[in-house]
């Protein structure tokens, strides 16, 4: 097995791949690399020059989107109304106001400086709901209503690498993308039954909880502890509650989702980890295909009953 | 004197004999030293997955807990799952 380790989407990208031609395979380590950074410029929220702000500075009228904006938006807006709202990119307003308005890696070395972060006027934008947007599929345009901001981090991410996975699989047996523990896995590692991955410890980040035996699909985790910062004194985390537009009170610490796309897995871990324990159930209900494990505060895990099905622990 | 001579060695050499073997069986029959205690670190075993299933069944009210799991993390593989 092949790997190549370097940082984009303020996360650390892992690219693995197993094959007879390691020529070819570095060729796609660096296509991988590229495609990756190319996708970051393109929905990154934190550049006034990228195509989401593009977007969001034309709420109220039409925008012609690229292909790859347009089947991230599309594929947002059917998992905002499968979760029936839990999922909302529209919740940038609320993601700013409590002080997520740069980039994490940005607000880690300012906290380092400064602990006093640039407050957002509470209620300057009016939130919206996500599915309220208009998809033209015949031109590739998006239309949002007027007012609406979206962030597209997590969807995005686990679009991105499961398309970049997928360009890796042209030139391996076996490969895997992982983006900050969000991954997609392409068949197996020669000779081996499954993946191992390391499931992190939310309360020990160092140390691995379980070693997870996984088959090929996308394995997503959400997690309220690795992006906190401290805005007007008070402990935030990126995961805004759209029914609240404040970070979401969960018992849970982390959830690791398995399904069929890197986008629904990272989808449906933020959206377990926002409902919590007692919503688990009806969430999952009619999402046999997917699985998950929570852990909570005091390190226990819990799993969804078909759970042993893809993650073997 | 020459007798007496003799006869003292001989009666010395059959007490040394019989002294010795009889320290022998009185300590052979002797009850045997208890062995040496020593404090043994307790390493519970990893949870079966039938123990797993019927915990995950209940997800409402129980979990598993993964303390116990010392082999999973004796290594740590490349891919890790944790958030972002």
């Amino acid at each position: 097995m092949l790997y190549d380790e370097f940082r984009a989407m303020n996360s650390d990208i892992v690219l693995a791949a197993s094959g007879k031609d390691q020529t070819a395979i570095n060729n796609g380590f660096t296509e991988s690399r590229q495609f990756i950074n190319q996708c970051e410029t393109r929905f990154t929220r934190f550049t006034e020059t990228s195509e989401l702000a593009e977007l969001n500075r034309s709420s109220g009228t039409w925008f012609q989107a690229s292909a790859e904006m347009f089947d991230v938006i599309e594929l947002a807006y059917h998992l905002a109304v499968e979760t029936g709202g839990l999922f909302d990119p529209a919740i940038l307003p609320a993601l700013k106001r409590s002080g997520y308005d740069r980039s994490m890696d940005e607000i880690r070395n300012q906290a380092l400086r400064d602990e006093s972060v640039k407050q957002v006027e509470k209620g300057t934008t009016p939130d919206q709901d996500f599915r309220n947007i208009q998809l033209d599929a015949a031109t590739k345009s998006i239309l949002l209503p007027k007012g609406m901001q979206i962030d597209l981090g997590g969807i995005a991410k686990g679009w991105i690498t499961e398309q970049a996975a997928r360009r890796l699989a042209n030139v391996s047996t076996a490969c895997a993308v992982s983006a900050g523990g969000d991954m997609f896995l392409v068949n197996l590692p020669d000779g081996e039954p499954d993946w191992e991955i390391g499931l992190e410890n939310p309360l020990v980040p160092e140390e691995n909880l379980a070693v997870l035996h996984v088959l090929p699909g996308a394995v997503a985790t959400s997690s309220i502890v690795k992006r906190q910062w401290k805005h007007n004194g008070r402990f935030q985390h990126h995961l805004i509650d759209p029914r609240s537009g404040e970070p979401a009170q969960t018992e849970w610490l982390s959830t690791t989702v398995w399904a069929e796309q890197a986008a629904e897995a990272e989808v449906y871990a933020k959206v377990l980890l926002i409902a919590g324990p007692h919503n688990a159930d009806t969430l999952f209900e009619h999402q046999t295909s997917k699985a998950y494990l929570a852990v909570d505060r005091n390190g226990w895990v819990h799993g969804s009953n078909n759970y042993h099905e893809v993650f073997h622990v | 004197m020459k007798i007496v001579k003799k006869s003292l060695r001989v009666w010395i050499t059959i007490a040394s004999v019989f002294s010795f073997l009889g320290g022998w069986i009185i300590l052979s029959h002797s009850n045997k030293p208890a062995p040496l205690q020593i404090a043994q670190p307790v390493i519970s075993a990893p949870s079966s997955n039938s123990s797993l299933q019927q915990f995950s069944r209940n997800t409402q009210s129980s979990g598993f807990p993964f303390s116990s799991q010392l082999q999973s993390r004796s290594f740590s593989p490349r891919l890790r799952t944790g958030g972002s």
